[in-house]
């Protein structure tokens, strides 16, 4: 409902400090009057009236004489800039462009490194939770305690006002209607409920009763889960609903701001006897703690840490460790990620700057005329500089308007993502704001100032002499000129690198192998939260009964399971291949493979080319080892002889698998999609036992119209089985799609931008020479000189820029497409043209970037140019 | 302008804060008086700068009132229209009667 950050920040910076407060008030005032009518509409407003404000309070301070940047200015040189940037609007247009990515880029860094590190949780006294981990040394892994151990922390952890549980999980809720969802779910001790923002919209909170062996199972809900679940029902409370199995009355309804310790829809009690040592916690449920008032964090750490040595150890060598954390930090990753984020968006924003910088400095050596004029007239150097300065500073002002407007639409996208911890906020917050107002300033700074004190470095009079220009030209020359040339080499292997992955993103979404329309894929997992009582293990399932499950149910035509769909291109790993009979030697391959079970082949419609499929036998404990490979790798691998009776083993690690006796072919079911190069590969019979596959069924009918009968059934077999991502055979891998999507818009736009740049450069050199050169090429033409041989004196260098930069960017594309296979394995290596069609895009571009200053220069009469000196 | 003379918008906005009285005349409300009584659609940023030049004129004095909820916290800066103000728009007023007398026929339309 308040006035948006950008209009206040506006605001704010352009009143005089006597008028800041009500001014804002004033903001803050009309856009809630706005805002009350539409919010979207007010925030359009409000953010067009906080410029039109902060423009009319600036230009009212440079008319006082109290300039807002600097008592050497005046609303002369803002006139100037403004009317200069009009004049120059491809320039212009450039330089914001340019320095408006670069800000964008940094509002979204900062506002990723703010959210990761500075994070608190959205409620009142959010900062006083902490997580309490009880962490195994040296392995690292969580420990279990005992009841006594949990006894004993509930005592003595005094800088803990309160020490509670939660869980997290997903579990299988069949919902009235019959239906089975999916669910995120919490366990919560009931006792720290009043420490949380909980306020039931309707019925109660959980209670310590409610966790008591033998208590009747209950279950907080959301009132958003009721919605959507159950719309009909007009009185939840007191109705039932199965979760994970077991049958809970909803006995109170949270509202849907509530999100505590995740993003869940049910609440179940977490039995509270751990606090006296009367019983250990569950195995998925992990300690909590209220910071007592006063205390903070740093002192119930130290005092865990004393505490870890009073409990118990469970083996010899190992001990358990207290590890107390705010809720919200990620740990020593999140300050490696916001480190590598501040660097790469500092790099970025200082190329970019650069880049502008370049700019300004060839126009400005084009001005040096006018320079001298201001210094004979009595301008210091000071003021030209603070004159030069102040047009950049009006650029970088405008792109950051629009960077910072299109950094905030890129985050309220990553803010929409599901996966996101429930705190996670990724908007510019205080810190992200100042942060992208002092990177503006180095930015601006960078641009504005550097060239300012270069072209302004010699003599300014001898500028009104005439001079020959030639000094400048070399100055400008050697570190602008190597400028473009890395840049023009970085944008040809960029622009190489985004074509490919175009190119790889439209081989992934043409369908090149068939495949059957009418199979539904899910993904069948056991709850990771669930582990064996006495082993500690996590629960496994019996791939058996899976598939036996899937393949009785109605309508269904075929069912089988593996570990690797098709199109999800499992990563290929080392494999040998033994030396056939009196033939080819033996060789080392990465190949993908997956593991399948004996229906999968039926499933998906994979049809035995020759040798057979996979027999019930061939998954018996003591049965031989044998793999069945597909198609493309009889193509690729054996040139086209028979794999049947050859051997093939994984040499992953230090041990080898088992040598498989090859016993069939199937055809390319699509082991991997959009790199024919990668389409080889074998499959192997599935484990009889694990905890995480994927289901594969042919179906009559809407293949989505199966999930819930799929989902029913094996809730039957056990309810801590998950049915997750149910979706059709042909939309499989649809997330990968949506990354290459993005991915190639991306980089093709980054490369477009560097080459932009690179050859902005190029124009802005070339019209530097083309204008201090004039008085040479009048006195060349009139000479007799041919245009022929001015043209080459002219584009000689710009064409030495360009064909050099290009070469080296050929290298380096060529360079990286031999990373490319252990960077992303998928892609091919986009075709022969691939480089040519970059190259001629160059040529075209940096053509049309010396076309302009080269007519100027063919335009001169000998005449005219002789006089103007 | 110069220092004894009133601009048109100047007028405007001192008529508007001698209506609203010194505990109601403020920069929102000044716009929403001369949106309303003249139809205009007045921008604040002018209100503003109109405001700090009467101001320094010595027209107008201004002073924070309290601190609003609605306002996010912020005080209002209220507006008192000095003695020479009021002076400065009774002058205003003469000036344009007096160019107004004898022209009302030349004014009729055709």
């Amino acid at each position: 409902m308040s006035a948006p950050r950008l209009a206040r920040l506006l605001v704010r910076l352009a009143a005089p400090g006597d008028r800041r407060d009500d001014t804002l008030g004033d903001l803050e005032e009309a856009h809630r009057r706005r805002a009350a009518r539409s919010r979207p509409r007010a925030w359009m407003l409000t953010m067009a009236e906080s410029v039109v404000i902060a423009a009319a309070l600036l230009r009212e301070r440079l008319r006082d004489g109290r300039p807002a940047s600097g008592r050497w200015l005046t609303a002369g040189d803002l006139r100037l800039g403004l009317r200069l940037m009009v004049r120059q609007p491809i320039l212009t247009a450039t330089a914001v462009v340019s320095l408006a990515v670069g800000i964008a880029v940094a509002t979204v860094g900062f506002a990723f490194t703010e959210t990761l590190l500075f994070s608190r949780l959205p409620f009142e006294g959010g900062d006083r939770v902490v997580t309490i981990r009880t962490v195994e040394q040296p392995s690292r892994d969580a420990a279990r305690l005992s009841a006594e151990d949990y006894g004993l922390i509930t005592r003595q952890a005094t800088t803990l006002e309160h020490l509670g549980a939660i869980s997290g999980s997903r579990e299988n809720v069949v919902v009235p209607g019959g239906a089975v969802e999916t669910l995120i779910t919490a366990g919560l001790t009931p006792t720290s409920l009043p420490y949380l923002p909980a306020r039931p919209v309707a019925g109660r909170l959980l209670v310590p009763s409610d966790g008591a062996p033998g208590a009747p199972p209950v279950v907080m809900v959301s009132a958003r889960f009721l919605r959507r679940a159950m719309p009909d029902v007009p009185d939840a409370i007191g109705r039932t609903l199965e979760v994970a199995g077991l049958r809970r009355t909803i006995v109170g309804v949270l509202p849907d701001e509530f999100e505590f310790p995740n993003s869940a829809d049910l609440w179940t009690p977490i039995p509270e006897g751990f606090r006296d040592g009367r019983a250990s916690l569950p195995g998925d449920a992990s300690l909590f703690g209220i910071l007592a008032p006063g205390r903070s964090l740093g002192a119930a750490r130290d005092q865990l840490e004393q505490l870890s040595d009073r409990i118990g150890h469970p083996a010899p060598g190992s001990s358990v460790r207290l590890e107390a954390a705010g809720f919200t930090d990620l740990g020593p990753m999140a300050i490696d990620m916001a480190t590598a984020a501040i660097v790469a968006v500092l790099a970025v924003l200082l190329v970019i700057a650069a880049n502008v910088g370049n700019l300004i400095l060839a126009r400005s050596f084009a001005r040096q005329r006018e320079f001298a004029l201001r210094a004979a007239l009595g301008a210091s150097r000071r003021r030209i500089v603070g004159q030069i300065f102040l047009e950049v500073l009006l650029l970088g002002l405008i792109a950051a308007a629009i960077g910072i407007v299109a950094g905030d639409a890129a985050l309220r996208t990553f803010n929409r993502m599901d996966e996101l911890p429930f705190w996670a906020d990724f908007t510019a917050g205080p810190r992200a704001t100042a942060m992208v107002v002092v990177a503006t300033l180095v930015a601006t700074m960078v641009a504005g100032a550097w060239p300012a004190l270069r072209a302004t470095r010699r003599d300014l009079a001898a500028g009104l002499h005439g001079g020959d220009g030639r000094a400048s030209d070399v100055r400008f020359g050697r570190a602008a000129g190597t400028m473009v040339v890395v840049q023009i080499a970085l944008s040809v292997m960029l622009l190489h690198g985004a074509l490919i992955l175009a190119q790889g993103f439209r081989a992934f979404t043409e369908p090149t192998v068939p495949l059957p329309r009418d199979v539904l894929t899910a993904n069948v997992n056991v709850n990771a939260t669930r582990v064996d009582a006495a082993s500690g293990d996590r629960v496994t399932v019996r791939a058996e009964d899976v598939e036996r499950i899937a393949r009785g149910l109605p309508g269904v035509r075929a069912a089988g399971l593996t570990t690797a769909l098709p199109r999800q291109s499992p990563r290929p790993v080392p494999v040998e291949l033994d030396a056939a009979e009196g033939g080819a030697p033996a060789s080392r391959l990465r190949l993908p493979s997956a593991e399948v079970t004996a229906g999968f082949f039926d499933a998906v419609e994979g049809r035995v080319l020759a040798g057979r499929g996979f027999r019930p036998g061939d998954y018996a404990p003591d049965a031989p080892p044998v793999a069945v490979v597909n198609a493309p790798f009889v193509e690729r691998v054996l040139g086209g002889a028979s794999p049947l009776g050859r051997r093939i083993r994984a040499a992953t690690g230090d041990t080898p698998g088992p040598w498989r006796t090859i016993v069939g072919v199937v055809p390319d079911l699509g082991m991997s999609v959009g790199d024919p190069t990668q389409a080889a590969g074998y499959y192997v019979p599935l484990a009889p036992e694990t905890t995480f596959l994927y289901v594969a069924m042919r179906v009559t009918g809407d293949p989505l119209e199966h999930t819930n009968p799929l989902r029913r059934a094996l809730l039957d077999l056990d309810p801590g089985l998950i049915v997750a991502r149910p979706e059709r055979l042909e939309d499989v891998a649809g997330d990968d799609l949506v990354f290459f999507k993005w991915g190639s818009v991306t980089l093709v736009g980054l490369g477009l931008l560097t080459l932009g740049l690179a050859l902005a450069g190029v124009y802005a050199m070339m019209s530097l020479i083309v204008a201090r050169r004039t008085r040479e090429i009048g006195i060349r033409l009139a000479l007799g000189a041919t245009t022929t041989r001015v043209v080459r004196a002219i584009v000689g260098r710009a064409a030495w820029q360009v064909g050099t930069g290009g070469a080296a960017g050929c290298l380096l594309a060529l360079l990286s497409l031999g990373m490319r296979a252990n960077l992303a394995s998928r892609l091919g290596d986009g075709g022969p043209w691939t480089l040519p069609v970059v190259v001629v895009l160059l040529l075209v571009a940096g053509l049309a970037a010396t076309w302009i200053p080269l007519r100027r220069a063919l335009g001169v009469r000998p005449g005219d140019a002789l006089r103007a000196e | 302008m110069g220092k004894d003379t009133l601009g048109e918008f100047e007028l405007l906005v001192l008529l508007a804060a001698i209506r609203l009285g010194e505990a109601e005349a403020y920069a929102v409300s000044i716009v929403d008086e001369i949106a309303a009584r003249t139809g205009r659609d007045i921008h604040r940023a002018a209100v503003y700068v109109t405001l700090q030049r009467l101001e320094k004129k010595g027209l107008i004095a201004t002073r924070l009132g309290a601190p609003q909820p609605e306002r996010g916290g912020k005080a209002r800066r209220l507006v008192r229209v000095e003695r020479s103000g009021r002076e400065a728009v009774r002058e205003a007023r003469h000036a344009f009667q007096r160019m107004w007398v004898g022209l009302g026929a030349q004014l009729e339309e055709r």
